[in-house]
């Protein structure tokens, strides 16, 4: 049995025409009806917003599209669409062809973007770092190089004088 | 079905599934068939004649461009044509001011009695104003379900939202009419 609260609550969304709630709920509403009075007054209080709306709505579909303008906005409607569609139809365009390998994706679509575009970044930062540091590293010079790596003695506490 | 028949009798479905395979023809008249529900819907969201022609030909292309994916068996065409019909018009970045009402708006019928029709063309005057000032997804759930008859589960989908939510905005859509409404009527004993 649905409660005047629930009755109240479809009418405040949907409105006084029962045939616009859901399916579930419309029968239970038609049960209350029948013997509530207050839906009764609710439901004519409903449907007089209703009507206002509807007429209202016409009152904008009359101001937006007058007698005749219809068919010529709809004639522009299929010129317009039929002009745009005319390039490759959609079956054509879901074949792209698409590089093979991860390689040929880094290769060939450098700027991609999202996630291949973060990968390829990253691989390409990698491999200009190695490059330049191959390039800019000097060759290791003779002798013992770990001495150079010795910590010098300070100098407070050296025997040496100063 | 052959398609040298004539378009006018075929199904929506066949209508899809050859448009799917690069039929133009095929593809025109769904153009033609739902076009001025697409034309419909927007202008009634956006207010505005010129832009809701630009929505309902955008929308088309990217139907056509998106059909071969478009599944009817999950979906028909006409709930596909709305949702982005609707995001279209959601995604309007500027709202342009509606276009303004013109003096002859809603002429009153001469035949009728005046008194009554002036008060009528005064509510739905009013009404109509009430309307354009709606939030756009509140107009857009009021057109869906009270002017093209979705039910509430449909909407959901077009919106893109619960049942629930769309529950919630026509109901804040309807108290906010029904004070607009209110406020511009006369207290009984005024009368």
């Amino acid at each position: 049995m649905m409660t005047l609260d629930r009755f109240k609550s479809l009418l405040d969304s949907y409105g006084g025409r029962i045939e616009r709630w859901p399916s579930l709920t419309r029968q239970d509403a038609l049960d209350l009806l029948a013997h509530s009075a207050a839906a009764r007054e609710l439901l004519e209080d409903a449907r007089d917003l209703d009507d206002a709306i509807a007429r209202a709505g016409e009152a904008q579909d009359s101001r937006s599209w007058p007698p005749g303008e219809t068919t010529a906005a709809m004639a522009r409607l299929r010129a317009r669409v039929s002009a745009r569609i005319a390039a490759p139809a959609p079956a054509l365009n879901s074949q792209r062809t698409e590089p093979s390998s991860l390689w040929a994706t880094l290769l060939l679509k450098p700027l991609q973007p999202g996630w291949g575009g973060l990968l390829t970044g990253g691989v390409l930062a990698v491999a200009a770092g190695l490059i330049v540091g191959m390039l800019y590293t000097s060759t290791p010079p003779p002798g013992n190089v770990l001495l150079l790596l010795e910590p010098t003695p300070l100098q407070i506490f050296s025997d040496s004088p100063r | 079905m052959s398609r040298s028949h004539g378009l006018q009798s075929t199904t929506e479905e066949q209508l899809v599934a050859w448009s799917a395979s690069g039929d133009r023809r095929a593809f025109d008249e769904l153009v033609l068939r739902y076009g001025p529900y697409a034309l419909r819907v927007a202008a009634r969201i956006v207010q505005n004649r010129a832009l809701a022609e630009d929505v309902a030909q955008e929308a088309f292309v990217r139907c056509w461009s998106q059909i071969h994916r478009f599944d009817p068996r999950q979906a028909r065409f006409t709930t596909w044509l709305y949702r982005i019909v609707v995001n279209l018009c959601i995604d309007l970045k500027r709202r342009p001011e509606p276009e303004p009402l013109p003096e002859d708006f809603d002429r009153i019928d001469a035949g009728a009695d005046a008194e009554e029709m002036m008060e009528y063309s005064e509510r739905d005057t009013l009404l109509a104003r009430a309307l354009s000032d709606l939030p756009m997804r509140q107009r857009a759930a009021l057109t869906l379900v009270y002017d093209q008859g979705l039910s509430g589960a449909e909407a959901a989908r077009v919106l893109g939202s619960t049942v629930k939510a769309v529950e919630r905005l026509l109901a804040r859509a309807r108290a906010y009419l029904r004070i607009r409404l209110r406020s511009r009527q006369p207290a009984e004993s005024d009368r």
